[in-house]
């Protein structure tokens, strides 16, 4: 095969590029959400605070507004840039009640999953908005937005597009979480609503290979892992990678499988696995839940030898 | 272990200096290697062969970047390995990455007797010029042949908006280089 005699050139970049590469964190810029919508962030904050300060907190350097206290981590409302130019570059989200709820999921045919019509998003604004009708619905995506039937609409919304299609919101910041039962039970439903379960490798994921496997059977298994998911506490996902000593570069590397759980009402909750038995929604990827070895690690062995599995049909994933 | 105390490792040819760089960097080469390779077996050879040339180059050579001095090495291994290989399974990341960045500066268009590293310094002083999200994506496509679907996650940014990014730091290249005398 034919390399191109720029790709070869390319080796010899100064190195401090290279490693500027594997270092740098996309920060982003805090305008439009933080000038204007500064009066309701602070009421919001005010009322948030009057609980974090109660105990001393545990700032992330990685993680900035993430606040990990007795009571659980406390992931703070968004600063989200609403310029024309940044918000374009965002994946789609809007705001509501003062939340942002970014899109997780894009499901063909799911007329069963719209609830209550709530609102709908004005999508993008600019500098000149007033700023009394800056917050509260812009975003970068526009349309009508419905409560998920079974859902709290604290944490899931949804938009019908022309197609038929239906795109799921979830309400990712503004949140505090102790244990992940108060994620995967009582806001996921999990355990209750689950109907199959799909996974494949990092690599598979990571390629877009589709290598996609199903589980028939193994229910012990599935049933005791979530038990565990339940029980854990959470965490922020920067001390997992802190505490395990990953660096920017590498926490992909430590990724074994990715889950997906089919829900009876047509959405998939979309787990991530990581070695040391850490397990990510994809929904809510700063946080994460590390589990017991020998629940998580009797999974692991499932779906590396592909025990009661068989490929699956290739659907859409999240 | 900082990378002092593993240069030291090497000049004293203490072979603990291989274990502890596989140890903090292990990863990172392999997932440089696994990128432009798609294929494990083949990604954790050019990462043995990774620390062999670092051993053989290390001394009299003290790299003052050793995280950039180790990535070169397994990059420019893998691009070898690639160029040797007739594997019908090839990554499509991989295959487009090279067709965008070939059809950007053609072969033919490096002007006669301008040397491969002159050509890398004129191109890290053009990415000097960009803008850091512009030169981070650009550099994560181009030299770590990271999947669209992987930057766009890391930057939080859609897979389209990667690609347009892409598509104009290319131009940019192009225009650049076409100043600097390459034949465009």
């Amino acid at each position: 095969m034919r390399i191109p005699r720029i790709m070869k050139a390319m080796e010899h970049i100064d190195d401090d590029l290279i490693s500027g590469a594997l270092a740098y964190k996309r920060v982003r810029k805090k305008t439009g959400w933080v000038k204007w919508g500064a009066v309701a962030a602070c009421l919001c904050l005010a009322a948030a605070g009057a609980v974090f300060w109660q105990k001393p907190a545990k700032p992330l350097e990685d993680a900035p507004g993430i606040v990990l206290t007795e009571d659980g981590v406390t992931i703070p409302r968004l600063d989200v840039s609403l310029s024309p130019d940044d918000a374009a570059d965002m994946i789609g989200f809007f705001i509501y009640h003062g939340n942002c709820y970014v899109q997780y999921e894009w499901i063909e045919d799911a007329d069963d999953l719209l609830g209550e019509y709530l609102g709908t998003a004005a999508g993008l604004i600019d500098e000149w908005t007033p700023a009394e009708g800056y917050v509260e619905l812009a975003g970068s995506v526009t349309g009508d937005f419905f409560a998920v039937k079974g859902y709290d609409p604290a944490f899931m919304l949804c938009m019908k597009h022309e197609t038929g299609a239906v795109a799921t919101y979830i309400c990712n910041n503004g949140i505090r979480l102790k244990y992940g039962a108060e994620l995967y039970q009582d806001r996921l439903h999990l355990a209750e609503q689950y109907s199959a379960l799909q996974y494949e490798t990092r690599a598979s994921w990571h390629h877009g290979e589709n290598e996609l496997y199903q589980m028939n059977g193994n229910d012990a298994v599935i049933t005791g892992f979530i038990e565990q998911l339940n029980k854990a506490e959470c965490i922020p996902w920067a001390d997992a990678v802190a505490r395990e000593g990953m660096t920017d570069a590498s926490i992909y590397d430590i990724e074994l499988y990715h889950m997906y759980f089919k829900m009876a009402n047509g959405t998939t909750v979309h787990l991530r696995l990581y070695e040391n038995g850490y397990v990510r929604f994809q929904g809510l990827l700063d946080v994460c839940v590390q589990i017991p070895r020998d629940s998580f690690d009797a999974l692991v062995a499932l779906m590396r030898e592909h025990i009661d599995a068989e490929p699956a049909a290739v659907e859409n994933v999240s | 272990m900082e990378d002092a105390q593993i240069l030291d490792l090497f000049f004293a040819r203490n072979e603990q200096a291989i274990r502890e760089t596989d140890q903090k960097y292990g990863r990172l080469c392999f997932r440089v290697a696994e990128n432009l390779l798609w294929n494990r077996e083949d990604a954790e050879e050019c990462v043995n062969d990774t620390y062999l040339a670092a051993w053989n180059r290390i001394p009299p050579v003290r790299p003052n970047n050793f995280t950039a001095f180790l990535c070169k090495i397994t990059r420019n291994l893998s691009l070898k390995k690639l160029e040797a290989s007739n594997a019908k399974k090839r990554s499509a990341d991989v295959m487009i990455s090279l067709s965008e960045i070939e059809t950007a500066v053609p072969d033919n268009s490096f002007a006669p007797g301008l040397g491969d590293e002159k050509v890398g310094e004129l191109i890290s002083a053009f990415l000097r010029s960009e803008k850091e999200l512009d030169r981070n994506v650009f550099l994560r496509k181009y030299w770590f042949c990271d999947p669209i679907s992987d930057i766009a996650e890391r930057y939080s940014l859609r897979g389209s908006n990667v690609k347009s990014r892409l598509f104009r730091t290319r131009n940019r290249l192009r225009a650049y280089l076409k100043k600097e005398g390459f034949e465009l």
